[in-house]
């Protein structure tokens, strides 16, 4: 069993704290992914997890125990780093048997192991070569393999297809997860590639300046987010933010933004609004809330209407990506592929209210209650 | 520094599964710029082996395996290889090699002699030339019996047989490979002193892969007949699954 749970884990060096009271349950087999932008921290708790750095407060558990004080080498652990940390001197074979051999694990059960974990991995006409033959793909599965055959209860991976091209990161997004399926083990991942987070993850932990903002499936963390930096940072293009004055009438509460009265979803509509009429919010709109035809993808109709000037047109085969202004704000949406207009053009869009989220103006915090939450 | 470490850490092209691999000469010049390092490694091993002389045919028997290793491109432990070999070929080595030599020194000694008779007698050149390719025959067949004895389980016999079968099969690979490895050692000779250290880094073990990648395709036909056959001489790795080398 591998149950992981942080209790208020901090990392100070000096005077600069970079990681602040970190309180994270990690459920045995999960596959948990730290995201967040760099320096957020992810990296330095998943260190501390490996025991690679110290812990300068609070309590780090596996199992049952309190593994503060144990070396790293006896957490049963193994590590992937993005720069795969391959001896370049040993060939594949020798990279992957090193950890068992150290352990003097028998020469047998080292090779069977080995030649296993090369088999899954795809890599067994490798194993006699050495990292310099090999492409970053390739060293990346040896470098899974290596953490592999040590049988490790929890799996750590950091960014660990940061090194790949766009094509083969999808390719390896896939393996790992199958990976995972496979082995059966506690995976934690660290990236700062949403895409990786939103494919890969059964919970995300999205993570900002050493703080976690929100844990969550990545399906909730989307639907759902809890501030406008969880809001902009999952979602690729990112979520639409804007000022706009909230007001009601009757029982529908509405959005004012720049004149265009934008009405709020039921979802959104409650009692805790009541004190906030006339108060500036933050609206968020997801790129695919704008449609341009009379109605959305799914037959919704428009909510409200919007003009805008066409900035920029990016088709991507299956959707266009829309960049176009609208009273001084950039705004992105995703369209059908059908959609074209010229740079500089002005184009009516529709508006699906229905996903709309907003967020306090000051703090950014969703005014969404979280029991609200669907 | 950084040139070094770039050059060092820089990614490569890559190894398809389904890449053709070279064959022939490539073959051999791809794991010779692969494992020269090893084969340095394993040159010394083999001398320092030798050494106490006695050693020596053990120390042949354990270089053919490694060798063996190397050129199946299989992975290998060179150390660990070259000892597990050395200790288990140690006594069937000896008594080959004391038998390969009273053999060689018989063919040697007709030669010598027909060689003489020959040059009063034109009727000698007959017997000359036999004794010269049974001498060359019993040479090959030498060889064939070290690669069998350090790559392949099986009674002394079937390995006897097995290496004179083997000896018919593409036979100037092998007096090539054995040729090569006169002109490496004449050129140590033509060279001497300054190429002292031949054969201390070199000589042993570049020659012992030349004569392995001439020697495994002729022997595992003939082992491939044989297991058809239902002889006992098996692969190694049947029994050893880490020393696995298919043929």
């Amino acid at each position: 069993m591998a149950e992981i749970s942080l209790r208020k884990l901090n990392k100070s060096y000096g005077d600069i704290t970079v990681v602040h009271d970190i309180d994270l349950e990690i459920a045995d087999k999960e596959f948990i992914i730290l995201v967040g932008p760099s320096g957020c921290g992810k990296s330095t708790t998943l260190r501390m997890i490996a025991g690679l750095e110290e812990i300068s407060s609070g309590d780090l558990i596996i199992g049952d125990e309190i593994v503060n004080e144990v070396a790293p080498k006896d957490r049963d652990i193994a590590m992937v780093f993005q720069n795969y940390a391959l001896y370049p001197h040993m060939t594949v074979y020798k990279n992957m048997a090193f950890g068992l051999e150290l352990r003097r694990a028998p020469r047998e059960e080292v090779d069977k192991k080995v030649r296993d974990a090369a088999d899954i991995l795809g890599i067994k006409h490798l194993l006699n070569r050495k990292p310099k033959a090999l492409s970053g793909g390739q060293r990346q599965r040896v470098a899974l393999g290596r953490a592999m055959v040590r049988s490790p209860e929890v799996f750590l991976l950091d960014e660990p297809l940061s090194n790949l091209d766009a094509k083969l990161r999808s390719t390896m997004r896939f393996e790992i997860s199958k990976l995972h399926q496979r082995l059966d083990a506690t995976f934690i991942y660290v990236t700062h590639d949403q895409v990786e987070a939103m494919t890969m993850a059964d919970r995300i932990v999205v993570m900002k300046d050493g703080h976690i903002q929100q844990v969550d499936t990545p399906q909730s963390l989307y639907n759902n987010p809890v501030n406008t930096f969880v809001a902009s940072f999952i979602g690729a293009p990112q979520m639409n933010l804007f000022e706009a004055t909230l007001s009601c009438e009757g029982e529908q509460y509405l959005a004012d933004f720049q004149g265009l009265v934008l009405p709020l979803p039921e979802r959104l509509c409650g009692h805790w609004l009541a004190g906030r009429v006339g108060e500036t919010v933050t609206l968020g709109l997801r790129p695919e809330a704008f449609f341009d035809g009379e109605t959305g993808p799914d037959g919704v109709s428009a909510s409200a209407r919007l003009n805008g000037r066409v900035e920029l047109v990016e088709p991507m085969g299956a959707e266009v990506h829309l960049t176009f202004s609208c009273h001084d704000h950039t705004m992105v949406a995703r369209l059908s592929p059908r959609f074209n207009a010229a740079t500089g053009s002005t184009v009516s869009l529709g508006i699906d209210m229905s996903t709309a989220h907003l967020f306090d103006a000051q703090s950014g915090l969703s005014l969404l209650p979280e029991s609200e939450g669907t | 520094m950084n040139w070094w470490l770039n050059f060092y850490f820089a990614e490569g092209p890559g190894i398809e599964p389904g890449q053709p691999k070279p064959r022939g000469w490539r073959l051999l010049l791809s794991t010779l710029s692969r494992e020269w390092w090893n084969l340095i490694v394993l040159n010394l091993l083999f001398v320092a082996a030798c050494l106490p002389l006695v050693t020596a045919p053990a120390a042949v028997a354990a270089l053919f395996r490694v060798t063996e290793r190397i050129a199946g491109d299989q992975p290998c432990d060179i150390f660990r290889e070259f000892r597990l070999a050395f200790i288990s070929a140690f006594g069937r080595a000896t008594i080959v090699a004391a038998l390969m030599a009273a053999l060689l020194s018989l063919g040697g000694l007709a030669v010598m002699t027909y060689a003489k008779a020959a040059n009063g007698h034109l009727l000698f050149v007959l017997p000359l030339a036999m004794a010269i390719a049974v001498e060359s025959l019993l040479l090959i067949f030498g060889c064939n019996l070290f690669y069998l004895l350090a790559n392949k389980q099986g009674g002394l016999a079937q390995l006897i047989k097995a290496a004179a079968l083997s000896v018919f099969v593409r036979p100037l690979a092998v007096f090539a490979a054995l040729a090569a490895n006169a002109v490496i050692w004449l050129l140590h000779v033509a060279g001497y002193p300054s190429t002292v250290l031949f054969a201390v880094l070199a000589n042993f073990s570049f020659g012992a892969l030349l004569l392995v990648f001439a020697l495994r395709e002729p022997v595992s036909q003939v082992l491939d007949l044989q297991l058809h056959g239902g002889a006992a001489v098996r692969p190694q790795h049947v029994n050893r699954p880490w020393a696995g080398q298919d043929f």
